[in-house]
């Protein structure tokens, strides 16, 4: 093969697939390649042959570049990794120690983390617990109060307005109850899902992609 | 033999041979093809990786006759990377000669010298 077909064919074998300054930079070391060995005396198509098929010094070519690119990324992903081991061998230590420090520790960064969450949590069942309780109390105690009026002033209410007043009253404390329960049910399903993000098993299959073969 | 040794290997002799002086491809190639059967267009994809690693920098000179040379020059990143390859070098080779080659104990030693007498 001649120089320039061998050229010819590496660009080909890049193009497309790496930036067009550095398939320039490449092409002329490859260039620069054949002009040496000419000096030495060699012939185009020797040199050719010993610098090997075209494609597949491309395909090294694409490889290098993608093993410098891996380990630009994996840096970040290394990083990333070791936190999620110091983190995981935390808790891997915390349930062999049972009762250890670690364990402790970690249930105190939770506490932490929780704390805000859970008071606001305490704060709003508290508030519709006591508003249900008040309202269902304060309606009953009108209920009684008009019916006692009734008997005692001798004013005729309908005893329809007591009944509404007194079932008012009931509904409202079913409604009360309702929402707290609701409420309840929201926060215990929240703290079992953060108790699973805490046990959560790191995936698997992060392994590195092990060297391809390539003749050297 | 496992090519990612091999490649490996030959990684480590060509920032040996740069570290001693700047060198251009073809100056490598040969140096290298000297000693082993070797895949010449597959140089150029190590240098081009371990520059870009910044183990090497390059520059251009003019050469007498023929198109300008590239010149690679080791950096102190370069340098760092070959004392490290260095070491494991040879603590694994010291490891396979021992393993692979160990040296005789008293006894054999003994029966040695009784099979010469």
């Amino acid at each position: 093969m001649s120089k320039l077909e061998y050229l010819k064919q590496l660009e080909e074998a890049l193009n497309g697939k790496i930036s067009a300054a550095e398939l320039n930079d490449i092409i002329r070391d490859y260039a620069e390649y054949f002009e040496e060995g000419k000096k030495q005396g060699k012939a185009e198509d020797e040199i050719s042959k010993n610098l090997g098929i075209p494609s597949e010094v491309a395909e090294q070519i694409l490889n290098a570049d993608k093993e410098v690119k891996a380990e630009k990324t994996s840096a970040f992903k290394q990083a990333a990794q070791k936190l999620k081991k110091v983190w995981k061998s935390a808790a891997e230590d915390s349930v062999k120690a049972g009762t250890s420090a670690a364990k402790g520790m970690l249930y105190i960064a939770a506490a932490i983390l929780m704390l805000p969450i859970v008071f606001v949590a305490v704060l709003a069942v508290g508030s519709v617990t006591i508003s249900a309780v008040g309202m269902g109390i304060s309606s009953a105690i009108i209920g009684t109060l008009a019916w006692a009026a009734v008997s005692i002033l001798g004013i005729i209410l309908p005893t329809e307005a007591v009944a509404a007043g007194v079932l008012l009253g009931l509904a409202l404390v079913c409604i009360g109850v309702t929402v707290v329960s609701g409420m309840l049910w929201a926060l215990s399903s929240f703290v079992r899902w953060l108790k699973q993000l805490f046990s959560e098993k790191e995936p698997e299959g992060c392994n590195e992609e092990e060297g391809k073969g390539e003749e050297v | 033999m496992n090519t990612q040794f091999r490649k490996g290997i030959i990684e480590m002799c060509i920032t040996t041979l740069i570290s001693r002086k700047d060198m251009y491809g073809y100056e490598v190639v040969q140096t290298i093809a000297v000693y082993t059967e070797i895949n010449e267009g597959t140089v150029y994809p190590i240098l081009r990786r371990l520059t870009q690693e910044g183990y090497f920098r390059t520059y251009l000179k003019e050469s007498s006759s023929g198109p300008a040379r590239k010149y690679y020059s080791i950096t102190d990143m370069g340098r760092e990377f070959l004392y490290k390859q260095k070491r494991e070098w040879a603590d694994i080779t010291k490891m396979a000669e021992h393993i692979l080659y160990p040296p005789l104990t008293a006894e054999e030693k003994e029966d040695a010298a009784h099979e010469q007498a």
